[in-house]
């Protein structure tokens, strides 16, 4: 499956990484401050985010017909 | 006794055993298929004992008044023009002839000898990609050999067949070809329709007969995955509305539009199909499998601080419907804001000024998907929506300290999940974003076999991107539940999204860090 699977998944399943791609402005690592603030931030961001995926099927739904 | 009988060769068109068939939408389906991939020759094999339908025989149709036989009739279609002279010639093995006729082979169908639903097992070849900047996704579909007289001829697809009530309803064929998906290619006999609808059956039947089949429940679908060895992964929609074309002001379940790409995203990227439940509009209930998916144009971006579901915004799926054929293509359409999804069946524009006859899809039910099952491995206790809610957690937690720390110019960031065997990510998965970086690789496929916990089978794969451009993999444990889900390890492709993990271990809180993480492997 190996080769279709390279031709298939494009983008970023298939591509190379950049290594070197600057994506902080500073070469200065995140202080606890950030970690905090940013933990924070994603927190709120979540509960909305993850929503969709925490439906759980129901007794009604696993008693349905799937037709004929 | 059955007498020999000649292979027949003809001309793919009105004089051709398709032809002789009745016009229904399956067979009607079937013709435009074949003349959009160029189909030019028919081989037939008047003689063909087929695995299935000897179980179907075995099952129903022995004891039928009617006498059916219990041999059928198998169908090659060719995209190169074939006499019977050049057949037999190419049949001494070795000539260009030969190899002309494999490189041009479509596929084959098994043609029962049941009036009613006369096509049996049919694989057809993919259409050609009509756009190889955004190809479809199409991993769960197989290599299957067909030999005639001892020659073989190779298709890439995945069988359909149509359902014959008797021993198989819609559900059941959607489940038989969901058997087929290459993620099982190594451990698991593809059972007959015959043997699913018995499982299902088994410890579900709640009174009604087995044969003729009328239908099975969900409950029975799960329960005839599990009898196969395998173990139910289901999907439930997430939102509901009315439809005002549905001529019913009653709110149907559904997908939003990111929950349902996503989820067939991380399903069929990781091999599986996807059993679709829910509801034709002007059809009711009904089950179709759904084996492959082209991707929305273009990566999605994001904004700083924001996450993008890589699959959450699929344009086509592509499903085989026993009412129609295989690979049907349906555009995934959101009538209104939130969902839920419609899937409107689409024909290709392909070679359409050929046409001898109408695209039967072109006039068929949009489909509204209520319910998502999958058939997994059963080792693979994760299920896609923990993996997904994982996968959000950590891009965001980690798109929120990009910003920060970089004054609101950083890009947002794009996630994606699949399920993945070990040996497979440290191989060809891993070398996919390190080409180029041997001693990365390298130094990574160490340190994950060294530094890392034993890692289990199969892995829930998480990979986060800038754009197109990978920057971290996630490595998460798929044998723990739900409440116990850790992470093995955190492969950092970047060398700045290696000191956001290094900030977060040393101060984000310690659960956060080790499970939802695991180890941190530097790999460029």
């Amino acid at each position: 499956m190996s080769e279709k699977r390279k031709k298939d998944d494009g983008r970023m399943w298939t591509g190379a990484a950049e290594p070197q791609r600057r994506l902080l402005a500073t070469s200065e690592a995140p202080n606890s401050d950030d970690v905090r603030r940013a933990v924070a931030a994603a927190d709120q961001d979540l509960s909305e985010l993850a929503r969709p995926f925490t439906t759980e099927p129901t007794q009604e739904t696993l008693s349905q017909s799937t037709g004929s | 006794m059955l007498s020999a009988k000649k292979f027949r060769v003809h001309v793919f068109g009105t004089g051709d055993p398709l032809a002789d068939l009745p016009q229904t939408s399956q067979v009607q389906y079937l013709r435009c298929y074949l003349e959009d991939l160029g189909a030019e020759a028919v081989i037939e094999e008047p003689h063909y004992f087929d695995r299935d339908y000897l179980a179907e025989f075995g099952a129903f149709y022995s004891t039928s008044a009617t006498g059916y036989l219990n041999v059928c009739r198998r169908l090659h279609f060719f995209g190169v023009p074939c006499s019977r002279q050049q057949f037999i010639h190419a049949l001494r093995g070795g000539n260009r002839l030969l190899k002309r006729l494999k490189d041009a082979y479509l596929g084959f169908a098994v043609l029962r000898p049941i009036p009613g639903a006369p096509l049996g097992r049919t694989v057809l070849r993919w259409y050609p990609e009509s756009r190889p900047s955004n190809p479809r996704m199409m991993a769960p579909s197989r290599t299957y050999l067909a030999h005639v007289a001892g020659i073989p001829f190779e298709v890439e697809g995945l069988a359909w067949q149509q359902q014959d009530t008797g021993v198989g309803a819609c559900a059941t064929v959607a489940l038989w070809s969901m058997l087929h998906a290459s993620a099982f290619d190594e451990h698991h006999a593809i059972p007959t329709t015959a043997s699913i609808t018995r499982s299902a059956h088994k410890t579900a039947a709640l009174g009604a007969r087995v044969f003729p089949s009328s239908g099975l429940s969900l409950f029975q679908v799960l329960e005839a995955i599990k009898e196969t060895g395998l173990a139910p992964l289901i999907v439930e929609g997430d939102t509901e509305a009315a439809f005002p074309f549905t001529g019913s002001t009653a709110p149907m379940r559904g997908f939003t539009r990111g929950r349902f790409g996503a989820s067939c995203g991380t399903l069929i990227r990781s091999g599986y199909t996807a059993l679709l439940v829910g509801k034709g509009v002007g059809l009711g209930a009904h089950a179709i499998c759904a084996v492959g998916f082209r991707p929305g144009s273009g990566a999605p971006v994001a904004r700083s601080g924001e996450v993008a579901l890589d699959d959450g915004n699929i344009e086509l799926v592509y499903v085989h419907d026993d009412n129609i054929g295989p690979g049907m293509r349906c555009r995934v359409v959101e009538p209104k804001p939130g969902g839920p999804v419609v899937l409107y069946p689409e024909p290709p524009k392909t070679n359409s000024h050929l046409r001898t006859t109408p695209n039967p899809c072109a006039n068929y039910h949009p489909f509204v998907p209520a319910t998502l099952v999958a058939a997994v491995h059963n080792e693979v206790r994760l299920s896609s929506d923990t993996l997904s809610r994982h996968a959000l957690s950590v891009s965001v937690l980690l798109s929120k300290l990009l910003t920060l720390r970089s004054g609101g110019t950083s890009p947002g960031l794009t996630v994606g999940t699949r399920f993945v065997r070990l040996r497979d990510y440290l191989g060809e998965e891993l070398s996919s974003p390190l080409s180029g970086n041997a001693r990365a690789l390298g130094k990574a496929r160490v340190e994950l076999c060294e530094r890392v916990r034993p890692m289990s089978l199969h892995l829930g794969l998480i990979r986060i991107a800038v754009g197109g451009t990978p920057i971290a993999d996630v490595l998460v444990d798929t044998t723990d539940s739900k409440s116990n889900m850790a992470a093995f390890a955190f492969v950092s492709f970047n060398q700045d999204i290696s000191r956001c993990v290094r900030s977060l271990q040393s101060s984000a809180p310690a659960a956060l860090v080790d499970r939802g993480l695991g180890v941190l492997v530097e790999a460029h």
